[in-house]
């Protein structure tokens, strides 16, 4: 008797147990902060191309700080369909995502077939079929790795927006000067303007269509807005002095700019259409490099009115100026995130002027390039990157940083001096 | 009054004055213990009880008992009037004898009212006297006090002047020992300072070498923190499992002396072993248990990649269901961040940590219950 009633106790602590399990909740508290793995596999039929779609976009995700793709020889395979996949070797090689596609002539274009799949869910996220005419193979490369990229970060990718730069050619009296449009990796460069005078802070329109920038190519510095698909342009302004650093609004209709037309360097604001012009700022300081806040309220420029440059932030509505910068004795070039939560700017420390950034609620600035003679932020329209010019060498180079100071990379561009760099908004 | 007595003759009369006299006399007689004894004893012990209370008290009680003495004497002088009134009405000269009695007794009455008076002035006197006394004794006593308080003044006055000079000189004392000891301090310092200088360059130098030394320590505490790790964790498995065995043993030594007593009546010997295998199975399946999940955890933790541009404070829950071998049937965001990238990662953590094959390392009993658990992943440490 005693010994049935023991073993039901025995039972029923078991069957307790197994109750219990149900709810267990396992904490899981630590992670990596790598970057996510991913293979890029060759595609099919892609020898027999001009350009390397998936090379393009292995370079593309690997710069974006946000991905660590496979190398080429590290894999075991190379499947262009889903059917060939063997995921378990994925698996081994800890590749969370993989891409595998074909790409081949078609006519006059070519045809470009993609999937993108979870490994270790052994699911496919995405599949595509993408045309391209010739030349626009790099762009293909472009968009397949924007697809990617937003599938899996939810963000938007910018691979297929464009920069525009300044390089500068010779010395003295053969020195050339060229307004540069090319990819946002650097490719397919064009020349916009080729001057023997300076050109300076080309400034993309929020449709994209259009650029302003400052040339010397007349007397004085002037500022002209320049259609990019026309070719044509207009003078902006060309007052006595300096008329530099144009800045479109968001709703792209006005241009803020600094004019010393009325004694020191000034911020103007410029209706495009009308024509008029609006002062902002007024004293003795020099206030310079206008940005406008994303909802077009605000704008930060660069004032030295309390000895350094810093940078201060007018409120349109109330037409008051606040300084936003207090770390260290330099901040300058002010550059708003898309998001409006923080600016990329160039902090002068210890090791030189770099990249860096603040966030504007704490005010807390962080140093992201690692390079020391860093000029000219400009931010990808989704965030994730900040381009800029710096020296490698004698001569200046363009740079890239990703926003949270985990990858950067240097652009390759034409040779000579590379400056003034600027990030197209999203091109549709 | 002749004329009358020769009218009715002699025996009336002289019945009426020995009826009279009797009268008195009894009267007298019944007055006569009240009349002597209030008086004297009240003023004597009012006279007793002044020695003892205050001045003040000791004057109004006299004059209390003087006021109660004269009320008496009064009275009994009205007493007495009454008496001798009534005996000229009874018969003036009737009897020689009871007149004489009468003056007699009003003389001594009229002696001891005097004694009475002279005790109460003598009363007086010395109540007065001793109140002069005590008023006297109180002058006296204010003098000394204030001698006293004068004479303490002084002395503290003395005593302070002595402290505040003591002081100064101690201050003076300290202000110069600070002196000197400053001046060490500063000979210290510098002496420091060239010792630190000179130990600075010794440092650089010994840095090197130490540097050198510290990685090869490092390593060797590395080494040694390792092979301590393995050594405690084998003794903690040894403790767990001297721990099991003891109690097992002890069980079973319960068990066997139960069962030997059981086994005489019942003989049920075999089911009695069957049951004790069974609460056995029971422990070992909750320690395998624990170890699962440790396992899971850390699997899952190393598979985790948090993305970089996850939202401060993010969490989710993963809910996990594993097929018999621990193969992962299904992981399904029950509660998400609310950042998708997130959510994916966590996901893919535990498609990446799968399959937990330990499952079936579990009692074959508990095995359904371990496939079923929830991941609450909230990154507190990144690594």
């Amino acid at each position: 008797m005693k010994a049935l009633i023991t073993t039901w106790l025995a039972a029923a602590l078991l069957m307790f147990g197994s109750l219990a399990q149900a709810d267990l909740t396992i904490e899981i508290t630590r992670g990596s902060d790598r970057a996510t793995p991913i293979a890029v596999v060759p595609f099919g039929g892609g020898d027999a191309l001009p350009e390397d779609v998936a090379r393009i976009i292995h370079d593309n995700l690997a710069r974006s700080g946000y991905f660590d793709p496979l190398e080429r020889n590290a894999m075991f395979e190379q499947p262009t369909t889903r059917d060939e996949v063997r995921f378990g070797d994925w698996r081994a090689l800890d590749a969370r995502y993989l891409v595998v596609g074909t790409a081949r002539q078609e006519g006059d274009g070519y045809r470009i077939q993609y999937e993108l799949m979870d490994v270790n869910g052994e699911r496919r996220m995405l599949g595509e079929v993408v045309t391209a005419s010739d030349g626009e193979l790099r762009g293909a490369g472009h968009y397949i790795s924007d697809q990617i990229f937003e599938a899996i970060t939810d963000i938007r990718g910018a691979f297929s927006t464009q920069i525009a730069y300044v390089t500068a050619r010779g010395t003295g009296e053969d020195i050339r000067f060229v307004l540069h449009v090319a990819d946002a990796d650097g490719h397919n460069s064009q020349q916009i303007l080729s001057s023997d005078e300076p050109i300076l802070s080309p400034a993309w329109s929020p449709d994209g269509r259009k650029l302003a920038y400052v040339s010397f190519e007349t007397e004085r510095p002037a500022i002209y807005i320049q259609n990019l698909n026309s070719g044509e342009r207009v003078r902006a302004t060309s007052f006595e002095g300096i008329n530099g650093a144009p800045a479109w609004s968001p709703d792209g209709r006005k241009l803020a700019m600094s004019l010393s037309k009325d004694g020191q360097p000034e911020i103007y604001v410029m209706d495009i259409g009308a024509r008029d012009f609006q002062r902002l700022t007024d004293n003795s300081s020099i206030d310079t490099e206008p940005s406008w806040a994303p909802d077009g309220r605000s704008l930060v420029f660069t004032s030295d009115r309390s000895g350094g440059p810093q940078l201060y932030r007018h409120d349109l509505a109330s037409g008051e100026s606040e300084r936003l910068t207090f770390t260290g004795n330099y901040n300058a070039r002010g550059r708003f995130a898309p998001d409006g939560e923080s600016l990329f700017l160039i902090h002068g420390g210890d090791r030189g002027y770099q990249v860096a950034r603040q966030a504007l609620d704490s005010g807390r600035l962080v140093v992201l390039s690692d390079s020391s003679q860093d000029e000219s932020p400009s931010v990808a329209p989704n965030g994730t990157m900040v381009i800029f010019a710096t020296q490698q060498g004698n001569r200046g180079v363009l740079g890239a940083v990703s926003a949270d100071g985990r990858s950067s990379f240097r652009l390759p561009s034409a040779e000579g001096d590379v400056r003034e760099p600027a990030w197209s908004p999203f091109l549709d | 009054m002749a004329r009358h007595d020769q009218r009715v003759g002699y025996g009336l009369p002289t019945i009426l004055a020995i009826v009279l006299h009797l009268g008195i006399l009894l009267f007298s007689v019944m007055r006569f213990p009240e009349q002597e004894e209030a008086p004297p004893t009240s003023s004597i012990v009012q006279a007793t009880l002044v020695s003892t209370e205050t001045t003040t008290n000791q004057a109004q009680q006299a004059e209390e008992a003087r006021s109660r003495a004269l009320a008496r004497e009064a009275e009994e002088q009205r007493q007495a009037e009454e008496a001798e009134r009534q005996d000229d009405e009874a018969e003036q000269a009737e009897n020689a004898e009871a007149q004489r009695q009468a003056e007699e007794e009003q003389q001594q009455r009229e002696a001891e009212a005097r004694e009475r008076e002279e005790a109460l002035r003598a009363a007086d006197a010395e109540a007065q006297r001793r109140a002069e006394q005590a008023e006297e004794q109180a002058r006296l006593r204010e003098q000394q006090a204030e001698e006293r308080q004068r004479q303490e003044a002084e002395a503290e006055a003395q005593r302070e002047a002595e402290q505040a000079a003591e002081q100064a000189r101690r201050e003076e004392e300290a202000a110069a020992e600070q002196a000197r000891e400053a001046e060490a301090e500063r000979q210290r310092q510098a002496a420091e300072q060239q010792r630190q200088e000179e130990a600075e360059a010794q440092r650089q130098r010994e840095e090197a070498a130490e540097r050198e030394r510290q990685q090869e320590l490092e390593a060797q505490r590395q080494r040694e923190a390792e092979a301590e790790r393995q050594r405690q964790a084998e003794a903690e498995q040894r403790r767990q499992q001297e721990a099991q065995q003891q109690a097992e043993e002890q069980r079973q030594r319960e068990e066997s002396a139960r069962r030997a007593a059981e086994a005489a009546s019942q003989g049920l010997d075999r089911a009695i072993e069957g049951e004790s295998e069974d609460v056995a199975a029971a422990r070992q399946a909750q320690q395998a248990a624990n170890s699962f999940i440790t396992l899971v955890r850390r699997a899952v933790e190393q598979a985790w990649v948090i993305p970089s541009n996850s939202p401060e404070g993010a969490s989710a829950e993963v809910s996990v269901r594993l097929g018999p071998s621990g193969e992962l049937f299904t992981a399904s965001i029950t509660r998400g961040s609310g950042d998708g990238a997130f959510d994916r990662s966590v996901v893919q953590a535990v498609e990446a940590a799968a399959p937990f094959r330990e499952l079936r390392e579990l009692p074959s009993s508990v095995q359904r219950d371990y496939r079923q658990f929830n991941l609450r992943f909230r990154p507190g440490d990144i690594r």
